[in-house]
């Protein structure tokens, strides 16, 4: 099994507090990884670790690659699109502009014109509001957006902060389709940050549980969700037969 | 009538030295959310590198493009070294840093061409051009109003539809997002203080013709630009460059008009800034800057 990314024995802190202590971490290539866990156990630190946005000790692998020191604009390059925590458009700029940016790296793989008709076979809606300012979106636009942004970059790795946060159940449930078809890319491999583990785990082959900082589980999404006590803990009320299906 | 379209031009002019001032001012607020107040000063410096290059022999407009070439490559490294130490400072920190460097930039162009006042050569021919009947206005008034429509439009073009130009947009909208999609934007926070230094080496250049040069020289044109930059909003490139025209057009009819305006102009302009805080402290086209955090 090749592995997209791979995490070992990782810490990370803001300041004096630290937030990892000392995460393994695998996503495989061409698969859907689902991080999950509670409010504060660290899966937003974890995808920001992987992005250097944060002081970082330990091993984190991209492709094989050590990427330890290296500048978040430089792991962007590398192809690791990273949806973050609040969506982070750029408000002040209009949507085809947010667009442009996605494909910033892309650039002179030149294929620009085909990812923007794909982004806009993904996301209709936002081929009708291209002049329009990222700011002025719906939440779900602006998740579409977000998404499409760093679909734009043609990335090898996408890593999606909870993407269903704050939208209504119906635009949930479409987003996800849409994930779920883009998983479906040949190559592209997924690493899904969310609290919604229901929804993560129909998307993901595979989940890693996250508990203050410390994994306590990973394995195949049927073999967690099997494990009673874990699926009654950490998987919200979801059963196993109900994972199994 | 005559008289008032005079006043007017002569306000569009001094107004278009305001604008692209404002602009340099907008384009530093909008990717760090700090006013450079050492923007004038700056200037005066890149004036006075014009004026000796002009003594040395070389003549008025290689003189001009070397003094923006120059600034550019200074306020790099300026940033570099001064600003992007107190990068993650408190905000009064930095206020404290911008007017040492205020200070500093002013006694510096002090100390190397002492505080005698210089005359400086105009860019454009001596002499009046005929726009009417009885009206004539001096080249150099036309010439600069020209020169600074064509920095906007260009520096308007440059942010439009260069690739460059959208990275430093995206900068100065979302420091981590730009990161994220791959913008080194530490090299973008240089390149906009290069950008607004080597705008400021213009506005400079074609002030001084009118107000003579001297290192004080950049006070006026920096609180009539911050003026205009507030009255348009100092977070909208295109409504800072519109409120420094329509501060240099008030400028210029309050002095002819009012009696005894020219003594009080400036007052005119702190006026204008204090009830654009009161009344409206986003300005007419901007937004309030939402901190992250």
């Amino acid at each position: 099994m090749k592995l997209a990314l791979e995490l070992n024995n990782v810490t990370a802190s803001y300041g004096h507090g630290s937030i990892l202590h000392g995460i393994d971490l695998e996503v495989p290539e061409g698969e859907v990884t689902a991080l999950l866990g509670a409010n504060g156990a660290g899966k937003t630190t974890t995808l920001r670790a992987i992005c250097g946005m944060i002081e970082t000790h330990g091993e984190v692998r991209l492709f094989g690659e050590d990427i330890k020191g290296k500048s978040t604009e430089v792991i962007a390059r590398m192809g690791v699109a990273h949806v973050p925590d609040g969506r982070g458009t750029f408000t002040s700029l209009t949507v085809m502009d947010n667009l442009r940016l996605g494909a910033f790296t892309a650039e002179e793989r030149g294929n620009f014109r085909r990812s923007l008709d794909r982004v806009f076979d993904y996301f209709p809606r936002l081929k009708e509001r291209v002049g329009q300012h990222a700011g002025t979106l719906s939440g779900g636009e602006q998740q579409m957006l977000a998404i499409g942004r760093a679909l734009m970059a043609e990335p090898r790795l996408i890593l999606l902060d909870e993407p269903s946060i704050g939208l209504a159940p119906v635009i949930v449930k479409q987003l996800f389709e849409i994930l779920d078809q883009i998983a479906g890319d040949a190559g592209v491999s997924m690493l899904l940050v969310e609290q919604n583990s229901n929804l993560a785990l129909k998307l993901a082959s595979n989940a890693a549980l996250l508990e203050v900082g410390n994994l306590v589980a990973r394995g195949s999404t049927e073999e967690l969700s099997q494990n009673q006590e874990i699926a009654r803990a950490y998987l919200g009320n979801i059963t196993s037969e109900e994972a199994g299906a | 009538m005559t008289f008032f379209l005079e006043q007017l031009i002569i306000g569009l002019s001094s107004g278009g030295i305001y604008a692209i001032m404002a602009l340099a001012l907008v384009m530093i607020y909008k990717s760090t959310g700090h006013v450079n107040l050492a923007q004038g000063e700056m200037a005066v410096f890149s004036t006075f590198i014009a004026w000796t290059l002009v003594q040395m022999g070389v003549s008025i407009w290689p003189a001009i493009l070397l003094t923006v070439a120059v600034s550019f490559i200074g306020a790099i490294v300026l940033e570099r070294v001064v600003i992007r130490p107190f990068a993650k400072a408190d905000d009064l920190v930095l206020v404290a840093v911008f007017v040492g460097l205020f200070l500093s930039v002013h006694s510096l162009a002090g100390a190397i061409w002492n505080y005698e006042v210089k005359p400086f050569p105009s860019a454009f021919s001596d002499g009046s051009i005929n726009l009417m009947a009885d009206l004539s206005i001096r080249v150099h008034t036309l010439g600069s109003l020209l020169a600074t429509g064509a920095v906007l439009t260009a520096v308007w073009f440059f942010f439009r539809y260069t690739r460059l130009g959208l990275a430093l947009r995206a900068a100065a909208d979302n420091h981590v997002s730009s990161r994220l999609v791959g913008i080194n934007v530490s090299v973008m926070l240089a390149l906009g203080w290069g950008l607004a230094a080597g705008i400021g080496a213009v506005a400079g250049v074609m002030i001084a013709p009118v107000t003579f040069l001297d290192p004080g020289m950049g006070l006026a044109p920096l609180i009539f630009a911050l003026a205009g930059a507030l009255l348009g909003g100092i977070t909208s490139p295109f409504g800072a460059a519109l409120g420094g025209l329509i501060v240099g057009v008030l400028e210029a009819m309050v002095s002819a008009y009012v009696p005894y305006g020219i003594e009080f102009r400036e007052l005119i302009a702190l006026m204008l800034i204090l009830s654009v805080l009161l009344v409206r402290p986003a300005g007419f086209f901007g937004e309030f800057m939402t901190r992250r955090v």
